[in-house]
């Protein structure tokens, strides 16, 4: 396309680009800030959502209000380097849930880890983002893997263990899970993230096994 | 051209993926699930669609050097509204396929057809242009999906098919897959249906 001769001069001028361009960039940034905008509650209320329910799910509480259930059974805690949730019926305690995070093959994965009072048993184990290769990698979030973790002692011999991997189908001992065939990286990853974290939260909150 | 014609030559004759080998990147990403590609290939023609119009439609002023950072910036717009209406609305499909819905910013066939059709044609031409190149794109992916989804999952959009007998393979998962039947595909419709001149 020729420059067109006929136009008004002020469009050949060297200006012309710079304001055309700003006029646009604004126009475009303006819809999609007021688009932006018009979302993010309904945004932050979908994630607030899917956390709670989560995590009630982690102790199976009821799921049918879950503003309500996470109101009755769930309190935040929170101390100087550690957030967690408690799970309470009346004055019952059923457990801990902490929000944990550790690297994949691809990137962060991050999770919710529910243990007992003892701290020495994993309740439920939940992936909430991952990053792994779909069909492969991305199956850790499937719930044949991920309730592998449901009732698995984590404390043998006075001190935290590290889960060991092996292939798939194969019958598993209680030290150990099932991987996911093709991603062996990726089951080490969340086995390795598990056992990170639970060192790490029975230092800060100062438990001993001794 | 009328526009019966706009919309099989963008869709099917210059189908941007098997014609003009364009956006083979998501092609070869998102399609081990068939819900993945449909919900790729709505957002694709959504912007697709929107985009040409709008470039269409400045496209007597926009100056010639900036054209590209125009309309870079007009498929970014669109880009981010499907993102932020996946992540609003649905959480768990903008969770499965990831970076891949940002990504459509890159993918050529939008800025292809920017330049090959938006640039020259009004914008009531150009927005059917490109809804055409988003279906042609679409029905690409659902068909590499469908042969990915049944025989690496045995199941059609999460419906079990083949039963338990049915032992997945599970490279058709896996990206490598996606090579082999996007190239049979390209392969086939070139070899059956557009003939060399003699």
């Amino acid at each position: 396309m020729a420059e067109k001769k006929e136009k008004k001069s002020f469009s050949e001028t060297r200006v012309y680009p710079i304001i055309f361009m700003i006029i646009v960039a604004l126009f475009f940034g303006s819809i999609l800030a007021v688009f932006y905008h018009s979302t993010t509650e309904r945004i932050q209320e979908q994630r607030e959502l899917r956390l709670r329910s989560a995590i009630l799910a982690l102790f199976d509480l009821p799921l049918d209000d879950i503003q309500e259930s996470y109101e009755r059974y769930i309190i935040e805690q929170e101390t100087a380097q550690l957030f967690y949730y408690i799970a309470q019926a009346d004055t019952l305690t059923l457990g801990y849930c902490f929000p944990i995070s550790g690297t994949g093959l691809w990137g962060g994965i991050s999770a919710l880890l529910a243990v007992n009072n003892d701290f020495n048993e994993i309740i439920a184990f939940h992936i909430l983002d991952q990053n792994e290769t779909p069909g492969l990698g991305g199956r850790i979030t499937e719930e044949s893997f991920q309730n592998q973790f449901a009732d698995k002692e984590f404390i043998i011999e006075n001190r935290i263990i590290e889960f060991r991997l092996v292939s798939e189908n194969e019958p598993t001992e209680r030290r150990e899970v099932n991987q996911i065939t093709g991603a062996t990286a990726s089951s080490q990853a969340v086995v390795s993230m598990i056992y990170r974290n639970l060192r790490q939260i029975s230092q800060l909150l100062e438990i001993s096994y001794e | 051209m009328n526009k019966k014609e706009i919309f099989i030559n963008g869709a099917l004759n210059d189908n941007a993926i098997w014609r003009q080998i364009l956006g083979i990147c998501s092609a070869l990403a998102v399609t081990n699930l068939m819900l993945n590609s449909l919900v790729m290939g709505l957002g694709v023609i959504f912007t697709l669609a929107l985009s040409s119009f709008t470039i269409s439609i400045i496209r007597d002023y926009t100056p010639r050097r900036v054209r590209m950072m125009v309309q870079t910036l007009i498929i970014a717009s669109y880009v981010i509204m499907v993102d932020i209406f996946l992540k609003a609305y649905y959480p768990d499909m903008s969770r499965a396929l990831g970076p891949y819905v940002g990504l459509i910013i890159t993918n050529c066939i939008i800025m292809g057809r920017a330049e090959a059709f938006a640039q020259k044609n009004n914008p009531f031409n150009s927005l059917i242009d490109g809804v055409a190149a988003g279906a042609g794109y679409t029905l690409v992916l659902l068909l590499i999906a469908l042969v990915r989804e049944l025989m690496g999952f045995g199941s059609i959009f999460g419906l079990q098919i083949l039963g338990d007998w049915w032992v997945s393979w599970s490279i058709m998962v896996m990206a490598p897959s996606a090579f082999f039947v996007l190239g049979l595909l390209i392969w086939f419709i070139n070899y059956r249906y557009y003939k060399k001149p003699a």
